[in-house]
């Protein structure tokens, strides 16, 4: 391994070498145009030596001036001082430099500084004399007045010494809090004095508080280079919204931080509070926001400490919470943890159990709360979140949310979106005859109510009463002329009627239809599904106008998209899309692009939310072109939507194509590997009847695991029959448990088994760039043995900790096994701990489930 | 997502209308002209307690990790502003600002 410090360069000088021919004034120039001030102080000194002082004086002083304010920038003010000195040493002839004069204050030496400024009042040089005066001005705030200039009969009219009593008084009076006086004071401040700044930031400060936007304003005022410059940026941060605040308090140092905590009143336990909070920075962990929250329990209050405690729980899973945070928690708190998380980890019927303990929790299983009390919305809310859960509604438990939404009504009669919520998911599932009597009792309750009568409307397009449905869309237009949803309705029910027409060969009142849709339509694309069916009846009249209806196609997206529009059509109208599509001259159809393939997918997955749609009866013509795309340039996203695609429509041999392409290209990446198996299972050849087979998916759940894919791991549980037996958190009993890694061995002793290629690919898909390199540099050999070296070395990949503890251990990583290993059953697997173990849910028809898990 | 009780600075047992007052004088301070980001955040707090069940469904359902100004403002409020002292000036002004 190479070593920083063996890389590192010798520092190079900025001074010209001795070798160098002889010094030009072009040479200085450049280098003191180029920044590089002590190459330029060289070229200039060496031409002052032979030179008149036109050549050198001017750009000796700059380069002295920009060395001294780089070294000040430092914050090395002792050796931007001698800078100073010897520019005024070297160059006799030039004025005193402002900045030059304020450091000889600062520093103490006023009789030079005297000197200066005396020169500077003699020569009348109005630009540096009023810079200077500002420069002290701020300095003579602070200290007292230098007897020289006090004294000096020279300065008695000097606004310098004239307003600074005035200046101090006023800043005294503004810090006694007497606004009044500071008024008075700043009236006796003239609008050129050296004070000026400070006279604007004193009334910024004034009125800091009544109006901040006209404070903010004259900080503005304030010129960055101004000697009252960092009392403008302390003023300025003190105005900042209270989030932007705490942020920037850590870039500043303690004097502006300090004032500023002060101006917005921070009180010493805020501030103690700020400086933990600062040192935990900007990502801190979980256990260092609890052992924070833990000692500030007592402010925080117990209800909130255990709200955040909760959502930490959350963001921490799958590792547990410590123990002695878990105490925090009451047992409500940890079976609504358990849910919250269940919900994003774990499948539809178990956070449905999850979720029902919670349920339980509020209120006991056998009674009921009174509607509208408060564990009566509680219980509703929880019920309305599972209906409104897709996940669920797809599920086979649908009809145990179905009974949850019910219930909700009763729970939270008043609550109109829980209504509407269970209407329209009867709609979308053709259940029409449960839908419509709701929705009267609604429309009885609330008449006039626009969501009602857009449900109304969408409940008569699904019953295909278009008539009822124009109406109903022309009586929401009446109350509400731009609602974008009706007009949309409206077209559908226009459209949905013509093809009715056409289906029973009335085409006059499917032109009228048309004619009707037409008014509606927006855009391209609607525009181009009236032409489509006004394509299909000209076909339908043996007028074959190939043009239109190919730029029919187009606007719908063009590719196999716009032909899924066309054969969709056909479909509805019970045409065979195969012939429609032929005979307008639409076929062969062309083998798709990465993005009309993507848009083909995003059609076909917007169809499957249609109750009636069965894509499968026009899939046909699509099969040979999505075949050969299977061959594109895709990247894993792009598999996996297509993948998720097909699954959703029941294409299972393509999925299967596309995830065996997917895996040649990413071998073993889990989500394609559970695409593949589900796919094979799909088409009933499940291919788990062999130790390899099953050794390539328990592969992929530890690979799943380790990258954090939760849901893909239980995917591949349920595939390999494991669903509800394997718990994430049994190996954290307690806080030791929890930070210590050496008893973390559940994840080392699986990789362990790990077919050493699969490992290897495990490697390769989490360090990604970092591993090829690493392969490259080890001409492929050893890799593994590279790697550790490495880690050896202290030179950590980015990898999770567990990989890493890993490979420390000499006998790891995996080593290739002798032979195959044909066995009969799967490898046997750890049996989860009794009282962690979830039982699996009973069949629907049984009972309703119940979760038990404890995921902390 | 920040606490929305602590955005609106009303208490965790507030009212419907003592919500929909701090509310108004909120979004009064910060008009979306004026302070945009604010004025959002507002919305959105308001939006996150203006009912009952509003207020329930945060309680139950919200997990958003702890916020530092959450910490703050809850633990230990800002008091009145105040004045810096005449030594708080200096400091500022003698030029170790950082």
């Amino acid at each position: 391994m190479t070593t920083r410090r063996a890389t590192k360069k010798p520092r190079q000088s900025s001074k010209p070498a001795a070798a160098t021919p002889a010094h030009s004034p072009e040479q200085a120039q450049a280098a003191l145009a180029a920044g590089r001030f002590r190459e330029a102080i060289e070229h200039f000194k060496a031409l002052s030596r032979t030179g008149p002082p036109a050549l050198w004086q001017e750009g000796l002083g700059l380069a002295y001036r920009g060395r001294a304010l780089e070294l000040e920038a430092k914050g090395m003010s002792k050796e931007a001082l001698t800078i100073w000195d010897n520019r005024q040493q070297a160059c006799p002839g030039l004025v005193p430099d402002p900045r030059h004069l304020a450091l000889l204050l600062r520093h103490g030496r006023v009789a030079p500084a005297l000197a200066a400024y005396r020169h500077l009042v003699n020569t009348g040089d109005a630009a540096p004399l009023t810079e200077a005066r500002a420069r002290f001005a701020a300095s003579f705030l602070i200290d007292d007045l230098p007897a020289g200039f006090s004294e000096d009969p020279v300065f008695a009219d000097d606004p310098l010494i004239r307003d600074t009593p005035t200046a101090r008084a006023a800043l005294a009076a503004y810090c006694a809090g007497g606004d009044e006086e500071v008024g008075r004071q700043l009236k006796a401040i003239p609008f050129r004095s050296p004070y000026r700044d400070l006279a604007t930031l004193l009334k910024a400060l004034i009125g800091l508080r009544d109006d901040p936007v006209a404070s903010g304003k004259l900080v503005e005022r304030v010129p960055a280079d101004s000697p009252f410059a960092p009392l403008a940026k302390a003023i300025r941060l003190g105005l900042q919204p209270d989030e932007d605040l705490t942020k920037a308090l850590g870039e500043v140092g303690e004097p502006v931080r300090d004032f500023v905590m002060t101006l917005r009143g921070w009180p010493d336990r805020r501030r103690q509070l700020w400086r933990e909070l600062h040192r935990l920075g900007d990502n801190p962990n979980s256990s260092q926001w609890i052992a924070l929250l833990r000692r500030y329990r007592g402010l925080l209050g117990a209800s909130w400490l255990r709200h955040q405690v909760r959502a930490l729980a959350a963001a921490d899973f799958p590792r547990p919470l410590p123990a002695p945070l878990l105490a925090e928690l009451t047992p409500f708190d940890r079976t609504l943890g358990a849910a919250l998380i269940g919900e994003k980890t774990t499948p539809p019927r178990a956070f449905f159990g999850f979720w029902k303990d919670v349920m339980a929790a509020i209120v006991p299983p056998g009674s009921k709360p009174a509607p509208g009390s408060e564990d009566a919305l509680r219980l509703a809310l929880i019920q309305r979140r599972l209906g409104e859960n897709p996940n669920l509604l797809k599920s086979t438990i649908r009809s145990w949310v179905e009974g949850e939404l019910a219930t909700s009504l009763e729970l939270d009669p008043d609550y109109l979106p829980g209504h509407l919520l269970l209407i329209g998911h009867y709609r979308r599932h053709g259940r029409l005859r449960e839908a419509r009597p709701m929705l009267e009792r609604l429309l009885q309750r609330w008449p006039e109510d626009a969501e009602i009568l857009n449900e109304a409307l969408d409940l008569a397009l699904a019953g295909n009463a278009f008539k009822k449905a124009a109406g109903l869309a022309k009586r929401i237009l009446d109350r509400d002329p731009i609602n974008r949803r009706a007009k949309q309705s409206l077209f559908q029910a226009h459209l949905a009627h013509a093809r009715k027409q056409i289906a029973k060969s009335r085409f006059d009142l499917a032109r009228k239809e048309l004619e009707q849709a037409d008014g509606w339509a927006e855009g391209a694309a609607s525009q181009a599904r009236v032409e489509l069916l006004r394509g299909i009846i000209a076909w339908l009249h043996g007028k074959h106008d190939k043009e239109a209806m190919s730029q029919a196609c187009a606007a719908l997206g063009g590719g196999i998209t716009g032909r899924l529009a066309l054969a969709l059509e056909a479909e509805r109208l019970r045409f065979s899309p195969q012939i429609l599509l032929k005979e307008t001259g639409l076929l062969p159809l062309p083998t798709p692009d990465r993005e009309d393939l993507l848009a083909y997918c995003r059609a076909l997955r917007n169809l499957v939310e249609e109750a009636d749609f069965k894509p499968k009866l026009i899939w046909q013509p699509f099969h040979a072109p999505v075949h050969k795309a299977a061959k594109l340039d895709l990247d894993a996203a792009d598999f996996e939507t297509v993948c998720e695609t097909l699954r959703q429509i029941g294409l299972a041999e393509l999925r299967l194509e596309y995830a065996n392409a997917a895996l040649r290209r990413w071998p073993a990446k889990p989500l394609f590997v559970v695409h593949k198996f589900e796919a094979r299972a799909a088409l009933g050849k499940p291919g788990m009847d062999t130790w390899t087979q099953m050794r390539h998916l328990e592969d992929a759940l530890v690979q799943a695991r380790a990258e954090g894919d939760q849901r893909t791991a239980h995917r591949i549980e349920e595939l390999l029959g494991l669903s509800g037996a394997w718990d994430p958190g049994e190996d954290f009993e307690d806080e030791e448990d929890f930070y210590d890694e050496g008893d973390d061995d559940d994840l080392p002793a699986e990789l362990a088994n790990m077919d050493p290629a699969v490992f290897i690919n495990l490697l390769r898909n989490l360090m990604g760039p970092e591993f090829k390199k690493l392969e490259k540099a080890l001409g492929g050999k050893d890799v593994l043995g590279g790697l550790r070296e490495l880690i050896d070395a202290g030179d950590l990949p980015d990898l999770p900790p567990d990989l890493i503890k890993f490979l420390r251990q000499p006998s790891n990583p995996p080593k290739p096994q002798a032979g195959p290993q044909i066995k009969p059953q799967p490898k046997p697997r750890r049996e989860p701990a009794p009282r962690r173990a979830r039982q699996p849910l009973a069949d629907p028809d049984d009972e309703t489930p119940s979760g038990q898990l404890d995921l902390f | 997502m920040r606490d929305p009780y602590l955005i609106l600075g009303v208490p965790d047992d507030a009212s419907d209308e003592a919500i929909h007052a701090a509310y108004l004088a909120a979004i009064k301070a910060c008009p979306p002209d004026r302070d945009p980001r604010r004025f959002d955040a507002v919305r959105q707090a308001y939006v996150s307690l203006r009912t009952q069940r509003d207020r329930l469904a945060w309680e139950l359902f919200d997990t958003s990790p702890p916020q530092p100004q959450d910490v703050l403002d809850r633990a230990a409020p800002a008091v009145e502003p105040g004045r810096p002292s005449l030594a708080q000036f200096h400091a500022l002004l003698r030029g170790d600002a950082g």
